[in-house]
């Protein structure tokens, strides 16, 4: 804005220092303001040019702004721009704008999403450990249940098997006793069947015997 | 029975009929006894003979005759001739003609030749005068039974009294002989020719069921016991006396040396030993 003041004034006095000659005064004129405009011209495009410059540092300092407002925690390559603008000699610091509550929140909502995802993540496992030592715990009476449960049967199986064997034992000593008999029955079969022998033999021995008494009696000389 | 011969004379006869006799003779003694030439067939007859009159301890000729299966009386006489018996003429002679006229025992000669030829010796008199003349009938039944028997094959060999008791001292009552049939059954032969009456029946009778019964772990005696006797009377009165069920007493000497009967102790003959008890009259 000080150079335009300035170039004005100084068009002014070449204006007034050439008034003598209105003609060519006046094309100096015409010269000047086509030159002024042209100026005016550039100057416009360079003020575009600046303000859209200022607009993005205006736009990088808020980001900043927002991004260190509290909790300076945004990423450099973010805030590194805006963190620039705002220390140089232009001053810009930003403003409360849209883009200082957008890069807020967005900070917010990135911190949160982080916290909020850190202590879920933490809870989901804390409570997937809790669940694993109940799971634990409760395999573990399972087992102990079940263990119980076992050894009961196991008692029962035990009284049974006793049972069984007992009754087994019983029967044993029944089968034992049976046999015992059967072999005494078989002795004494065994026995009479060598006293039948025995007695056979007895018998036809004697029938021999008696054949040849027989002979010898028939060889007598007997007359009674 | 071996027949007497007629003559001792040769048979006339021509040289050639007389060779063909004794080439007849030499055939049927091969046949008969293969493998003994004469010498030794004489010398198993001798032997025989010897033998006979060394276990009864007499014996007649007609016995001995028999026991060398001579055809003809030349054996006792030969036996004689060679002074191996000596002839005693009995106290009958000729006179009972179911005895022998003459005995006949071994001389010392006799005797030791035999006992030469025996490993175990009997007690044996050659005294003829110790034969006792009023058992001569007892033992020639025992001798011609005995050697009719064994020619009969009806037993395979016999053993006198002497012989028994020679196997048992004990003092038991011997039967006459004992009979060994081919089986091995003993058969104790009794020549009874006089009755028995009273103490001796009983005796005889318990010895008889004695001999015939088993004792424990040890066999009967004998397996049958034979009574011979001529007379049927006897032969009756043995047979009621062994029956079964018949009684008989039981005798025993006292302290005094008295026999005198046990009483209340009638016994009874067993059947079984009934049934082996046979009597038979006998003409031997």
């Amino acid at each position: 804005m000080s150079q335009i003041k300035r170039l004005t004034a100084l068009t002014l006095a070449v204006l007034l220092l050439s008034g003598c000659e209105e003609a060519n005064l006046a094309n100096e004129n015409a010269a000047l303001k086509a030159q002024n405009a042209a100026l005016q011209r550039s100057l416009d495009g360079q003020l575009g040019v600046r303000k859209a410059e200022i607009d993005y540092l205006m736009q990088q300092a808020s980001i900043a702004a927002g991004c260190d407002f509290m909790l300076p925690f945004c990423p450099t390559s973010i805030v590194a721009v805006g963190r620039k603008v705002q220390t140089e000699e232009e001053g810009i610091a930003g403003g409360a704008n849209i883009w200082f509550w957008l890069a807020f929140w967005a900070k917010m909502f990135g911190a949160g999403s982080v916290l909020g995802g850190a202590f879920g993540s933490a809870h989901l496992y804390w409570k997937y450990l809790g669940r694993k030592a109940a799971l634990a715990t409760y395999a573990a009476q399972e087992k102990v249940g079940c263990s119980q449960e076992q050894q009961m049967a196991d008692q029962v199986l035990i009284r049974a098997t006793k049972t069984e064997v007992q009754m087994a034992k019983v029967e044993l000593a029944g089968v034992r006793a049976a046999l015992q008999s059967e072999q005494t029955e078989l002795v004494e079969a065994q026995e009479r069947k060598a006293e039948a022998e025995a007695a056979i033999l007895a018998t036809e021995a004697e029938i021999q015997i008696q054949q040849e008494y027989l002979l010898v009696i028939g060889g007598l000389n007997t007359g009674g | 029975m071996p027949t007497r011969s007629t003559t001792r004379s040769k048979p006339p006869g021509t040289a050639e009929s007389r060779k063909a006799q004794l080439t007849h003779a030499y055939r049927i003694m091969t046949t008969r006894f293969p493998g003994q030439g004469p010498t030794a067939l004489g010398e198993e007859k001798l032997f025989k003979a010897l033998y006979w009159v060394y276990r009864w301890g007499w014996s007649s000729a007609k016995t001995i005759n028999r026991v060398g299966a001579s055809t003809n009386a030349s054996l006792a006489a030969r036996l004689v001739r060679a002074k191996y018996l000596e002839a005693t003429r009995t106290e009958s002679g000729l006179a009972q003609k179911d005895l022998p006229s003459r005995i006949l025992t071994l001389t010392a000669d006799g005797l030791s030749k035999i006992q030469r030829e025996l490993e175990t010796a009997l007690p044996y008199s050659t005294e003829p005068a110790k034969v006792r003349q009023d058992q001569l009938r007892h033992y020639q039944m025992a001798q011609t039974a005995t050697i009719e028997s064994l020619y009969a094959q009806s037993i395979v060999a016999y053993s006198v009294e002497k012989e028994m008791a020679e196997l048992s001292a004990d003092g038991v009552k011997q039967p006459d002989i004992c009979w060994e049939l081919p089986s091995g059954a003993k058969v104790a032969v009794e020549i009874e020719l006089s009755g028995k009456w009273g103490r001796s029946l009983d005796v005889f009778v318990r010895g008889c069921v004695l001999a015939l019964s088993a004792a424990p772990g040890k066999p009967a005696r004998f397996d049958r016991i034979l009574i011979i006797s001529d007379t049927n009377a006897i032969v009756t009165r043995y047979r009621a006396a062994l029956s079964a069920g018949s009684t008989y007493e039981i005798w025993k000497k006292d302290a005094n040396g008295h026999i005198q009967q046990l009483k209340d102790l009638t016994q009874k003959v067993p059947v079984e030993v009934a049934a082996k008890i046979t009597c038979r009259k006998s003409n031997v």
